[in-house]
């Protein structure tokens, strides 16, 4: 998906800046392939999104960049309301950016942080299945797919479970062996881990550890606000007031976050 | 299916003997197939609800004798020789004290209408506790498909029935919730007006919409992210259901014929 930083002022003259736009999109990847390079699985260049609320704009996202590699596990931090939900529904397609560039490999799925609102019908290979409706595919083909993505989250022993049944991290795995039947590339994950329990938690961060960097090249970026999560990642970015001022490396998101979380704790105790 | 719609048809025109048949039946077979602790709550719930059909239509039945019901005289004043002794032993009243009086018309429409509450709501609540959501929703989908010629909308409702059976269970979780933040903040209900505690009520229902009209937007949204696209004819359902008939289908169907059988012959023979 790429967006216009200036948008054209005509329908025809939006076209031709569309197709040079592609132009120079395949030119890059051109580039990128000469020097061994794998383009990015999610790419974000200057990504500004705001929203109209009584005929007063509130930006959300202000200057966004970042680029994520195949088939990594990625986090996104920061504190509430700073944007993190916003930039991966705009990742997923679910909000459309105001300006910007934006590239997310696909197909791509999202998990929310909701298990209930993210698993719809009532057993565990129904829901695992139900993605795959639009794709017309043969039942052999379906059911193969929906095995394999249980084998995957660890959970074919439960694939006619009623999901009323399933525990909080359960319902997650179910929730990613939905995307991953979809043969997504690149997975969203939106603070999976708010409802669970210690166990849980580790039954979800391992499934995602699995399928990610495995046969199938897959990559996440996942919303979190553990600190303990970020051991199981490649990388980390950080967000603050709608803009990402922090990413690479685990070790340095991770003393920055703890370096922010003394700051804190010596204002609190001046007050 | 086919035995859902026997079991909630045939006792309304059998015989009293194979309406308490199919009581005994359906308790055997509930206590067979199901949990200790399923049963015991499922049947006690039952017990007490036709327990009180079953009273209160018995002694409700003749309970106020009509007035313009004639009485008869006795023999020495009409006249008509006494009936013979072997006669004397039927009585329309069966029992009476005070004002309660069990009658024969009250106790057969006591018995009817207690067995034909238990055999309808305890064949539907054991339908519903055996059967995958999708196996009953792929039964509804295969009765209703000829309709599906008559531009019914056979792939809503199917898709309808299956959220439905998915998400009644977060209705029920969200009142359980607002009732217990009821409790939790105290309300002294004795102390408020009519109009106070109509206000209170009606702002807790209002909380229990809004936030249930909240999951839905979520769940769409998660739909939405899943492929589906508001046409169910487009979005195709995989039930994951074998239609191929087994050894214990074949029991299942003849059992079910010897039972039609039974009513029959019971309607013929004892009527």
């Amino acid at each position: 998906m790429t967006t216009s930083q200036t948008p054209p002022p005509s329908h025809l003259r939006r076209r031709g800046w569309l197709q040079r736009s592609k132009k120079r999109e395949q030119q890059r990847d051109k580039d990128r392939l000469q020097l061994g390079l794998e383009r990015a699985a999610i790419d974000v260049e200057h990504l500004h999104l705001s929203f109209q609320k009584d005929s007063r704009v509130v930006p959300i996202l202000k200057d966004c960049c970042m680029s994520i590699p195949q088939g990594q596990l990625w986090m996104l931090l920061g504190p509430n309301g700073c944007g993190k939900s916003t930039l991966l529904k705009a990742l997923a397609g679910l909000l459309k950016p105001t300006s910007g560039k934006l590239y997310v490999a696909g197909p791509k799925s999202f998990v929310f942080q909701n298990p209930d609102h993210q698993v719809v019908m009532p057993t565990a290979e129904a829901d695992v299945a139900f993605g795959l409706g639009r794709l017309k595919l043969s039942e052999e083909e379906v059911r193969s797919r929906v095995m394999r993505a249980l084998e995957a989250v660890g959970l074919a022993d439960l694939n006619q479970r009623p999901v009323q049944t399933l525990s909080g991290g359960q319902k997650q795995r179910v929730a990613i062996a939905g995307a991953l039947a979809e043969s997504s590339k690149v997975l969203l994950l939106d603070e999976l881990t708010t409802f669970l329990d210690e166990g849980d938690q580790m039954g979800v961060i391992e499934a995602v550890r699995t399928v990610v960097g495995g046969p199938h090249g897959v990559t996440a970026l996942w919303v979190t606000h553990r600190l303990e999560e970020l051991d199981y990642a490649d990388g980390a970015l950080y967000m603050e007031n709608g803009a990402v001022i922090l990413s690479g490396q685990v070790e340095k998101v991770k003393e920055f976050v703890i370096q922010k979380q003394e700051e804190y704790k010596k204002a609190i105790a001046f007050r | 299916m086919a035995w859902l719609l026997v079991l909630v048809f045939l006792p309304s025109r059998s015989h009293i003997s194979v309406r308490l048949g199919l009581v005994v039946f359906l308790s055997v077979i509930t206590i067979l197939f199901l949990p200790r602790r399923t049963w015991q709550d499922q049947l006690g719930r039952m017990a007490f609800v036709s327990g009180l059909l079953l009273l209160m239509v018995s002694l409700g039945t003749d309970g106020i004798p009509p007035l313009v019901q004639t009485r008869t005289p006795p023999p020495e004043m009409s006249g008509i020789p006494a009936l013979p002794s072997s006669f004397t032993s039927y009585r329309y009243v069966l029992w009476k004290v005070g004002p309660f009086q069990l009658t024969r018309k009250g106790l057969a429409l006591g018995v009817t209408t207690a067995c034909l509450s238990f055999t309808v709501l305890q064949s539907a609540s054991l339908c519903l506790s055996t059967t995958m959501p999708e196996h009953l929703a792929a039964g509804i989908r295969w009765y209703l498909a000829p309709l599906a010629y008559l531009k019914a909308p056979v792939d809503e409702i199917v898709l309808t029935l299956l959220l439905s059976l998915r998400f009644i269970g977060l209705v029920f979780d969200e009142v359980r919730n607002i009732a217990l933040g009821i409790v939790a903040r105290g309300v002294q209900w004795k102390k408020l007006t009519s109009l106070e505690t109509a206000e209170v009520f009606f702002t807790f229902l209002g909380r229990v919409f809004r936030n249930l009209f909240n999951h839905s937007e979520q769940i769409a949204q998660a739909m939405v992210v899943r492929g589906f696209r508001g046409d169910a004819t487009a979005h195709k359902v995989y039930f994951g259901t074998d239609f191929a008939l087994k050894l214990q289908d074949f029991i299942a169907i003849l059992a079910l014929s010897a039972l039609i059988g039974a009513g029959v012959v019971s309607e013929m023979m004892l009527c």
